[in-house]
């Protein structure tokens, strides 16, 4: 085989409607923000090639999901093999804020992840280009109540970012993608592939010689 | 769903299983084994017992495994490019993949490798997708071919062609294509399998839904993207895009679909390319949907669209907004009541009725909110509607009716700025006299209220205001008194006036709040006297209107138009007109007597007695002797002949040897009405007399005797004036009108106490310079009165009590000993000294009083104390008193 082949890392965006998740996507892969609301239907992604600490290249695919549970109608299917999950809120919604624990426990719960405990997850809070009157009061304090709390705690990196106005956007997404290196790589070494959940639980009507794959 | 399980869990590990395979053997450059192994686990999607769900999960995991295999293509198509080797093994691999034996894995081996070379970009773009999007017909299972088609439209997304208009339309018909083709299929699956299964099929389709959706979702971002000259994304939207989906909506019939699909377009499309398309969507459109599709919720969506477009107007750039952006605003309305009227001959349900129009009055509010004609549009038509037409009139659509004419009435009062607008939509009112619910009305009437009193700017500015209001207020102040069960059964809270009529606490409150609604009414305005007749004006129309109500607003109503009419006095003087007002407020309170004279005789009272007072501070003395001429027949007819009920005393717990525990009434209204008296200043001195001599025999003549001494020994005072009066108004330049309330003025008049003017009482018309102030005094008076309290004590049978008045009365005479009553002379208290101690000491003597725990050594020991107090005091006061210095202790 000529020519390493690229990492494919695959992230998953969740978040309450409209905190921006499309927006922050499309800031990321194409420079592009529009004021247009369009809500997300089902789940789709968009890939982009980048580079990590200089010299490795990998190709982040990026899923945006429908906030509203309206337009997620066919389940949650494409969780399954994330490397990195990115949770949205948006600096002038409070409950936005709040759901993230939700989400969170969802994402762990469809995805079937090997190591729950420490699977890679990052906050990214949207639109700090608003008022500083409209964003949530005392917002460091709620969020730092929600990242340090002891039970069941999101104790991850946080950014601050505007779609928008394309601030953190970049940086942000440069820690969702080694993150995500990261944790396929831990998942590579141990050779738990999702994938092999199946193998274990085999059919007898495949041919019998399933073992050999693993060389 | 066991089996289901099962069979799902074979799928996947079959797929894991070869996709390992694959990836195997494409690592070992076995390609055409690779294509084997993926065409094994394409196969899988073949499978007909997965719903929907898990169906997606089998595309998911097939579509990681597509994804190695194109990522490895594309990855050894541009090594060989580089190393400028054939490349042509692509499109052989196009050609090749279509020998598969079944037409599903076919299709997906065929869609992978196509797309895969159409992104290397030396292929034949045009003809693979024209070829791809043909060849899907040939997949006919919905399922199936709704995931293969979802497939395709997944991998091409990024790779559609629009570099010019060419490019751009066929794109366009392609996406259109795929989108038609689906919803096809997915209406089809409804009629699939046997009738029973029918809510099965309408399941599965929902949740087959976002796949059909996803076409829609291409159109709009394609639409974006293209740039040309002469090219705008909403026009291109408007006569190409949205005529062809919507047909295909219209002609499709089925339910699911259309209030499916109408959602994403107006979900997914910019907000000014509805603004465009409004009208057709409406008419066109929505109208012409399966009947038996709820209009509302789509009508809901629409309008919330526009609502949030609207709040983030000032975010968006020129670009962004429709040219006539303004205009359209304005016949956004328009365009949605035309729509409503078209709607409503469609025998719609009474629900969906209320849903469209609460929505329409949500945008009316958020569009144009001082704009109340939209209003009274939908409450002139909700009042020449007939609801029932078809369904017959009954109870329960009438009541469904008014339920919906309620909540249409208390969002705008809720929302609109300026209330007496809305009140005074001629259809508003309309609506509301229709309904036959008293409680809906009540509700309503409530939230008027409540949204007067959060107001904080003046909204009664006008008579024609407070009928706006007060004909909503008045079903409040005429509320039926009768009592529902809970009351009577005392699980709600109720109170009694008048001993026969009881009342809820609710009613209670609602006066309550109506009297602050009073003292709100122009609270700025400075014309005084058009506050008076406003006042007037209501209590005649409205407040008279239940006799309950007048209990509870006309203290209120009587205090305000009083402290009015005391600065118009201040401004006016003795005017004609003032003086007739002040007949007008007189005449109010004799009204409140009327209903509630029997039973709150003293609150009367004391409403009379600021009126005496303010009368007398503006000089109206004819005005001040009959108003207390008046109190005093108010204490004959209800007092005396004990009829008025002690409204606030009925607990107290009458100890005669306290003389703060107020033994009656009666007494306490003697001490009231003396209080106030005793700073009249402006009565003749004949009149005065008379009034004070009255005063003094109603005290004598009280039902005990310790009411009867103290009643006297009180009105002592009335003879002897030690200091200017604090309600005296001062001739003063300026009239403070900000002021109002009774407190603040008292301070103020205080203030100026020094440099005030009295005048001479027996003179009054002479006044010309501030001079000495006159103090009536009638030393000879004084020592009458105390030597009838003395008489009175003395025949006190209870030789406590009998003490105890004989110490009050000692406190009375060395107050006069200050303020210089000759009469009262060091004698005179000297023998009133001696006389105590010897009654004390006799006390002893007599009862054998040791016994710590007797009640009367107790209170032989209070009355003891308070005699040292007393004569404590006298030692303290001689050190500084000359007068105290013959007083022997």
């Amino acid at each position: 085989m000529s020519g390493r082949k690229k990492t494919l890392l695959k992230v998953i965006i969740l978040g309450d409607s409209g905190v921006g998740k499309t927006s922050l996507m499309q800031q990321f892969v194409n420079n592009k923000f529009s004021h247009q609301y369009k809500a997300t239907i089902g789940a789709d992604f968009l890939t982009k090639d980048i580079t990590i600490d200089g010299n490795k290249q990998v190709t982040l695919q990026i899923w945006d999901t429908a906030g509203q549970e309206r337009f997620q109608s066919l389940g949650v299917a494409f969780y399954r093999g994330a490397d990195c999950c990115v949770l949205c809120y948006d600096v002038t919604n409070e409950k936005s804020l709040n759901n993230l624990s939700s989400w969170k426990d969802e994402f762990l719960v469809q995805s079937n992840v090997s190591n729950p405990q420490d699977f890679p997850f990052i906050i990214i809070g949207n639109k700090i280009d608003v008022d500083e009157n409209k964003k949530i009061s005392s917002l460091s304090k709620k969020l730092n109540n929600i990242t340090n709390n002891q039970l069941g705690g999101l104790n991850y990196p946080v950014f601050e970012t505007s779609a928008k106005d394309a601030i953190n956007v970049e940086s942000a997404f440069e820690v969702v993608a080694k993150m995500a290196l990261q944790q396929e790589e831990l998942n590579d070494a141990n050779g738990n592939d999702v994938s092999d959940d199946y193998n274990d639980a085999i059919n007898i009507h495949l041919e019998g010689d399933s073992g050999n794959c693993a060389c | 769903m066991n089996k289901d399980k099962s069979v799902l869990q074979g799928c996947l590990s079959t797929i894991s299983h070869q996709s390992n395979l694959m990836k195997q053997n494409l690592n070992d450059n076995n390609l055409l084994v690779a294509l084997k192994n993926s065409s094994n686990f394409l196969n899988e999607l073949r499978v007909n017992q997965l719903s929907p769900k898990q169906y997606y999960e089998l595309y998911i995991s097939i579509f990681d495994s597509l994804e190695y295999l194109c990522n490895h293509l594309a990855g050894s198509y541009n090594m060989k490019k580089k190393k400028n080797k054939d490349t042509s093994f692509l499109s052989d691999l196009y050609e090749l993949v279509q020998y598969s034996g079944n037409i599903v894995p076919r299709l997906y081996m065929m869609i992978a490798v196509g797309t895969t070379f159409i992104s290397t970009g030396d292929a034949p773009t045009e003809a693979i997708m024209k070829d791809m999007i043909e060849m899907c017909r040939g997949v006919q299972n919905p399922i199936r071919g709704l995931f293969l088609r979802y497939y395709l439209s997944q991998k091409i997304k990024d790779l559609l062609p629009i570099s010019n208009e060419h490019e751009f339309n066929n794109t366009v018909e392609f996406l259109i294509n795929n989108f038609i083709e689906m919803n096809k299929l997915w209406v089809r699956l409804q009629h699939q399998g046997h009738s029973s299964e029918r809510e099965l099929r309408y399941k599965e389709r929902k949740e087959l839904k976002i796949l059909v959706g996803s076409n829609l979702v291409r159109l709009s971002q394609i639409i974006d993207d293209y740039n040309d000259d002469h090219y705008s994304s909403s026009n291109f939207y408007m006569k190409k895009i949205f005529p062809i989906i919507t047909e295909q909506i219209i002609q499709c019939i089925d339910p699911l679909a259309q209030s499916y699909l109408i959602d994403v377009i107006i979900q997914i499309f910019p907000v000014n390319f509805h603004f465009k398309t409004l009208n057709e969507l409406l008419t066109k459109v929505i109208l012409n949907l399966n009947p038996m599709l709820n209009k509302s919720e789509l009508i809901d969506t629409l309008i919330d669209r526009f609502i949030n477009y609207n709040d983030d107007e000032i975010n968006l750039n020129d670009f962004e907004k429709p040219e006539d952006f303004e205009i359209l605003k304005k016949s956004l309305f328009d365009n949605f009541w035309k729509f409503y009227l078209s709607l409503v001959d469609k025998n719609l349900p009474i629900k969906e009725h209320s849903n469209i129009l609460v929505n329409y009055l949500k945008l009316s509010i958020n569009f144009d909110r001082d704009n109340y004609e939209n209003l009274n549009r939908i409450y002139q038509f909700l009042s020449e509607y007939n609801f029932d037409e078809n369904e017959g009139e009954n109870v329960e659509n009438l009541h469904e009716k008014e339920e919906i004419w309620l909540n249409l009435l208390i969002i705008p009062i809720r929302n609109f700025e300026s209330i007496i607008n809305l009140l005074n939509l001629p259809f508003f009112s309309e609506i509301f006299n229709k309904l036959t619910n008293k409680s809906y009305q009540k509700t309503i009437c409530l939230e008027i209220l409540n949204k007067l009193l959060d107001a904080e700017d003046i909204i009664i500015t006008s008579t024609d205001d407070i009928d706006i209001v007060f004909k909503y207020l008045l079903v409040l102040i005429k509320e039926s008194t009768e009592l529902n069960i809970s009351t009577k059964m005392g699980i709600t809270k109720s109170f009694k006036i008048n001993d026969n009529k009881t009342l809820t606490n609710d009613f209670l409150t609602n006066q309550n709040k109506i009297c602050k609604i009073l003292s709100k009414l122009n609270h700025k305005s400075t014309d005084f006297s058009n506050k008076v007749s406003d006042l007037i004006y209501i209590k005649k129309k409205y407040l008279s209107k239940n006799i309950s109500s007048i209990i509870l607003t006309y203290p209120t109503l009587i205090q305000l138009i009083l402290n009015n009419l005391r600065f118009l006095g201040m401004i006016r003087k003795s005017d004609i007109k003032v003086v007739n007002q002040f007949k007008g407020l007189s005449m109010i309170l004799d009204e409140l007597y009327e209903y509630h004279g029997d039973y709150y005789s003293d609150l009367i009272v004391s409403l009379y007695l600021n009126l005496a007072i303010v009368c007398d501070s503006l000089n109206l003395s004819t005005l001040t002797f009959e108003i207390f001429n008046k109190i005093f027949i108010i204490f004959e007819e209800k007092l005396i002949l004990g009829q008025g009920s002690p409204s606030n005393l009925l607990n107290i717990n009458n100890d005669p040897h306290n003389s703060l525990n107020y033994n009656s009434i009666q007494y306490q209204t003697i001490v009231t009405v003396v209080n106030k008296l005793y700073f009249v200043r402006n009565l003749s001195k004949d009149d005065y007399q008379s009034l004070i001599t009255k005063v003094t025999l109603y005290g004598s003549k009280l039902l005990k005797k310790q009411d009867q001494c103290r009643g006297v020994f009180n009105c002592s005072h009335l003879f002897w004036w030690t200091e200017p009066s604090p309600y005296q108004v001062e001739d003063s330049e300026e009239k403070d009108e900000e002021e109002s309330k009774e407190t603040k003025e008292t301070e103020e008049t205080k203030e100026t106490e020094e440099t005030k003017e009295t005048e001479d009482h027996e003179e009054p018309e002479e006044i010309v310079e501030p001079k000495e102030k006159y103090l009536f005094k009638d030393d000879k008076r004084v020592l009458e009165c105390l030597q009838k309290s003395l008489r009175t004590a003395d025949s006190c049978i209870d030789p406590y009590l009998s003490n105890q008045l004989f110490i009050e009365i000692l406190n009375k005479c060395l107050v006069f000993e200050i303020y210089g009553n000759e009469m009262i002379t060091a004698n005179y208290i000297n023998r009133l000294i001696e006389l105590i101690k010897t009654n004390l000491d006799n006390l002893v003597d007599t009862n054998n009083l040791k016994d710590n725990d007797d009640k009367e050594f107790k209170l032989y020991v209070e009355i003891k104390s308070f005699f040292n107090r007393t004569l404590t005091f006298i030692e303290q006061q001689k050190e500084d008193e000359e007068r105290f210095l013959d007083i022997e202790t």
